[in-house]
């Protein structure tokens, strides 16, 4: 770890008046900063730690929306989340499963990790390129993206970012100019260069919130997560799918968001799976079909082709969470 | 001359008891320090510049932005100039510094030059080595005739990768020296055997200068047998600071360098008449531990088939050199072994259980241990009510199986010393140069003081962990527990006989006639002639009787081999491939049970390092780089509690296993859950997984070439 300044601004303005300054990175609760700084995969000038900035914690209503902060710790999120009915979110926070993370993880943290490819942790960079080429296509890339056209391989790595993209999400984007809002799924951007980001924020932006659009709403939704990693406690997915559905009152889906986890460099969202299910009744053949629907034009790498499956699986099996809830219902 | 044994079966005051291990209390607070936690005043921090290449050449080196830093205190060339490295994260340069920052930052002032040489790490592809071995060739019988007369024959190909030895405690030590001499804080698994070693590892002092200390250690598992590099060059930079020095690895060089288990790779064909009789064995295996290659596996494991022909290749790797894992070469040849002789089994259409139990005869020495504790497995597992054919399937994604395995093991006692003595005021005390590696090794030594004086165990106190003490051999082959019973056995004996000498005139006994029995002396038979053990200690002088005792020795303490079985039940999603252990039972005799709670607690840790290398467990190196991938706890992957299902051990007891004495149990617990994990999953999902670990991915690739296969049979 290298030596870096250490600020603990506590207002949002001060945060970001901070945040201007080259080389500086906010800190949250830390999990995967602290192991990108010990790894010295990354070197900041400057930390912000974001502790003490009171207005960036908790989930509240506002409007039409669930706005959460992004310093809510993931335990807190899921507490509230579930009193909301965002099943999707809850489900997909649910399967982090290390208290420690749970605890000390905030969901804008969550959201902002950097990917867990092992070329990028090993410091050969977000592309691993060596003489011009990725290293991925001809290395090991069991986990890594069946999805997208390259250059980037690593999935994204966030739980929270699908379950958030099926519900419609939004993040809060400020910066000393303003705020601004932004998809999901568009708070993350395919690096064409070994200098891009694969964040599509600006210097000096911060993530300080998550907008949801309120599931009792007029476009409430219901949905679901369904999650595969090899062992029971802490690990990271293998794949996973979160699907939000609108249903008539005929329980036939109106509208359909299937966003696929750990399969691409961004949340994928899968068109084809949400078409599978519009105008079908929510029940296993619909699951199926989603399923069947899913991760289509997937060009796995030389390792990685059961992934597509699994794709289709968590799909399928996402859908079959609400299947089961309306026959419950 | 006096004669040494256990006590008769049914008289055990202590031995064979469940008595919780005597450190756990401090072990749990944190109280207990380990060598990782030492930490003396002055201490400098030592970190190790390692090759980021896999194989290269230093053509430049410049150590001196290292050594003109403030704090750095010491800097030391490990490998100079002109030095071949064959291995990623080798190591180069080391320093001492007043913080472990100021010794990163020096390590980052050092230069290095490489010429990077052509690498080679995947030998799964044999033929891509750098260095071609000649190939070992064995057979028995004919193997032509015995696959002429088979009407069935199996082939397949099977593979279990490198593994590392994951030890919690990372690999090194604090040393510190006064003057001449120097003692070392290690984490290791010899203490009275590392002396020598750091001097003909190019330590400049005498062996006999060189104390080694060892309280309590976090796993070793066969890793931690040498000082290694980087203890040698901790203590040269703690002597050229003067200061003393902590060097410990980093996790990913913990992993990268200290440990590892050789990958085998395997074609085999198997041959069985009709009525499943195993009558020839084929097979073609290669390898690597790394840089020397690996050594053939003991194949065909337990069966003896009359008919064989086998060759190994070792196939030299820019991979660290493995080291001794946990049962060396029996989990890869058992998991070989079993699994094929399950899939001819089932090409057989016979029940496993069936199959092995016609061909227990081959087993040899242990048939018969094998045929109870295979009726005791199917009897707690409801085998032949649960066990179907893989060809019968649930409803629905889930499915389950059951798996079994058979393995043995030697487990003799050491050569061990021992120094018991009785003090005056009745405390006892033994003095042992050898190490608790978190097995209950401190445990048992007090059990047997406990025993033969007639005492408490906390009336005792254990000793050890020093190589002043006198000397034991190294925790390796599951040989601790039979040596240090042994001489601690004999010790205590001795120092016995000793005190009854100096007691009996004043029982109006002979010495001969006195027992030591619920902390008292008395003569045997006749309680009315006693004294408490505090009296009668206070009748031996004003010194206190010490004794040495030594394994071996004479009258029979402990013994060598043991059979076992274990028996896997598991759930397969077969359409996400993820495998959940319902249930591990693991059948074993080990000779005269000291605890029965410790032993089974050897059998728990067994199962679970089992069921980490059946399903997660797997060096992953990258064949551009020749690095690891892997060299972390993320994505090389250790069971958790949630992962293992219920575990369970039954211990063969009885008079006519505690007549054998002691036989060690560290290793042969975890020889067989990859190979009955294998099956059950084989049994489940009604196909062979051929690689260990059993990710999902390998499951579902398997149910992918075999759902192609079938489509292509249709399409035919």
């Amino acid at each position: 770890m290298r030596a870096f300044a250490y600020a603990r601004p506590t207002s949002l303005e001060e945060a970001l008046d901070v945040l201007k300054r080259p080389g500086a990175l906010p800190l949250a609760g830390g999990t995967d900063l602290t192991t990108l700084l010990k790894d010295e995969v990354i070197e900041p000038e400057m930390l912000v730690s974001l502790a003490d900035v009171a207005d960036l914690r908790g989930v509240e209503h506002r409007g039409s929306v669930v706005h959460i902060g992004a310093m809510t710790p993931l335990a807190e999120l899921i507490e509230s989340a579930d009193e909301l009915g965002l099943d999707a979110v809850t489900q997909a926070a649910r399967e982090i499963r290390a208290p420690q993370m749970l605890s000390v993880g905030t969901v804008g943290g969550e959201l902002c990790q950097r990917p867990r490819c092992w070329y990028f942790r090993s410091g050969f960079g977000l592309l691993a390129m060596q003489g011009g080429r990725s290293m991925v296509p001809e290395g090991d890339n069991r986990y890594h993206a069946i999805l997208g056209s390259g250059p980037a391989y690593f999935v994204n790595p966030s739980s929270l970012a699908p379950a958030l993209s099926a519900l419609g999400a939004r993040v809060v984007v400020a910066s000393t100019q303003g705020e601004r809002r932004v998809l999901i799924e568009d708070l993350y951007q395919v690096p064409l260069r070994e200098d891009q980001s694969e964040f599509s924020l600006a210097d000096g932006e911060l993530v300080v919130a998550v907008e949801v659009p309120t599931p009792d709403g007029p476009s409430g939704a219901v949905s679901s997560s369904y999650e595969v990693r090899p062992r029971t406690t802490l690990d990271w997915p293998l794949a996973t799918a979160s699907v939000a559905v609108t249903t008539d009152s005929a329980n036939v889906v109106t509208r359909a968001k299937v966003v696929l986890g750990h399969v691409a460099p961004r949340p994928w969202v899968d068109l084809g799976a949400g078409e599978a299910l519009v105008g079908r009744e929510l029940d296993a053949s619909a699951a199926a079909g989603a399923g069947a629907a899913a991760a289509s034009g997937a060009k796995p790498l030389s390792k990685n082709a059961y992934k597509v499956r699994l794709a289709q699986v968590a799909t399928k099996r996402a859908v079959l969470k609400l299947a089961a809830r309306e026959e419950t219902a | 001359m006096a004669d040494y044994s256990w006590p008769a079966p049914g008289t055990h005051q202590t031995l064979g008891r469940r008595l919780s291990r005597l450190d756990g209390p401090v072990k749990a607070t944190g109280a207990a320090k380990y060598s990782y936690d030492k930490a003396l005043p002055g201490m400098l921090h030592g970190k190790m510049l390692t090759c980021p290449h896999a194989h290269a050449r230093i053509v430049a080196l410049d150590v001196s932005g290292a050594r003109s830093m403030p704090g750095v205190r010491a800097v030391r060339v490990i490998q100079d100039v002109g030095s071949e490295i064959q291995w990623a994260h080798d190591e180069i340069v080391a320093v001492a510094a007043v913080s472990e920052d100021i010794a990163r930052d020096a390590l980052r002032a050092v230069r290095v030059e490489y010429e990077v040489l052509e690498h080679y790490v995947i030998e799964e592809d044999p033929n891509g080595t750098f260095e071609k071995k000649e190939p070992q060739e064995r057979s028995q019988g004919d193997p032509d005739a015995g696959f002429a007369s088979a009407t069935t024959v199996v082939e397949r190909e099977l593979a279990i990768p490198q593994i590392a030895h994951m030890c919690l405690e990372a690999h090194g030590q604090v040393a510190e020296w006064q003057g001449d001499e120097v003692t070392v804080w290690a984490s290791t698994q010899g203490v009275s055997t590392l002396p020598q070693q750091f001097v003909d590892g190019g330590l400049e002092t005498k062996a006999a200068n060189v104390r080694i200390r060892c309280d309590y250690m976090g796993g070793g598992f066969g890793a931690k047998f040498s000082p290694d590099r980087w203890g040698i060059v901790g203590a040269q930079l703690a002597k050229d600071a003067g200061a003393p020095v902590k060097m410990f690895l980093d996790r990913d060089q913990e992993v990268a360098v200290a440990g590892s288990r050789p990958s085998t790779f395997a074609k085999i064909r198997a041959g069985a008449t009709a009525d499943g009789k195993l009558v020839a064995w084929e097979s073609e295996t290669w390898g690597s531990g790394g840089r020397p290659g690996t050594g053939a596996v003991p194949v065909p494991y337990v069966f003896n088939v009359p008919n064989q022909r086998k060759k190994h290749t070792s196939v030299p790797t820019h991979l660290q050199s493995s080291r001794a894992w946990r049962a060396p070469n029996h989990p890869q040849a058992c998991f070989l072994t079993m699994a094929t002789l399950d899939d001819v089994a089932a090409e057989l259409a016979m029940d496993p259980l069936d199959f092995v139990l016609a061909n227990l005869e081959l087993t040899g020495r242990f048939e018969a241990t094998y045929r109870e504790q295979l009726e005791i497995a199917a009897e707690r597992t409801g085998w032949r009510e649960r066990w179907r054919p893989r060809t019968e399937f649930d409803d629905g994604p889930l499915q389950r199986g059951l798996g079994l395995s058979l393995h043995t093991w030697g487990g003799r006692g050491h050569q061990s010393r021992c120094d018991v003595a009785v003090n005056p005021d009745g405390s006892v005390e033994a003095r042992i140069g050898t190490q608790d590696l978190g097995t209950g090794t401190r445990t048992v030594i007090a059990m047997v003081l406990a025993e033969t004086f007639g005492l408490e165990i906390d009336q005792v106190t254990v000793r050890m962990g020093d190589s002043r003490f006198p000397q034991s051999g190294p925790s390796g082959g599951s040989s601790t527990v039979g040596g240090v019973t042994g001489s601690t056995r004999r010790a205590a004996m001795d120092a016995l006989r000793e005190v009854f000498t100096r007691v009996a005139p004043m029982l109006e006994a002979e010495p001969e006639t006195l027992v030591a029995r619920g902390g008292r002396i008395e003569v045997d038979g006749d309680s009315t002639r006693s004294m408490t053990w505090q009296e009668a200690a206070s009748r031996i002088g004003a010194v206190a009787v010490t004794v040495g005792g030594r394994n071996p020795g004479r009258g029979k303490l402990n013994d060598s081999g043991v059979g076992g079985v274990q028996i896997a039940d598991v759930t397969v999603d077969i359409e996400t491939g993820v495998t959940r252990v319902n249930k591990l039972l693991a059948i074993q005799d080990c000779g005269l049970v000291v605890n029965e709670k410790l032993a089974e607690s050897q059998i728990y840790s067994g199962l679970i390092m089992g069921v980490g290398y059946a399903l997660f467990e797997e060096l992953i190196a990258d064949p551009h780089s020749g690095r690891l991938l892997n060299a972390d706890m993320e994505f090389y992957r250790l069971a958790g509690i949630g992962d293992v299902g219920t575990l369970e051990a039954v211990l063969m007891q009885g008079p006519e296993h505690q007549e054998r004495g002691v036989i060690g149990l560290g290793e042969p617990p975890v020889i067989s859950p990859g190979a009955a994990l294998s099956n059950a999953v084989a049994n489940a999902i009604g196909h062979r997984v051929p690689r260990l670990p059993m990710t999902p991915e390998r499951v579902l690739e398997t149910l992918m070439a075999a759902e192609a296969a079938e489509a292509l049979e249709e399409k035919a």
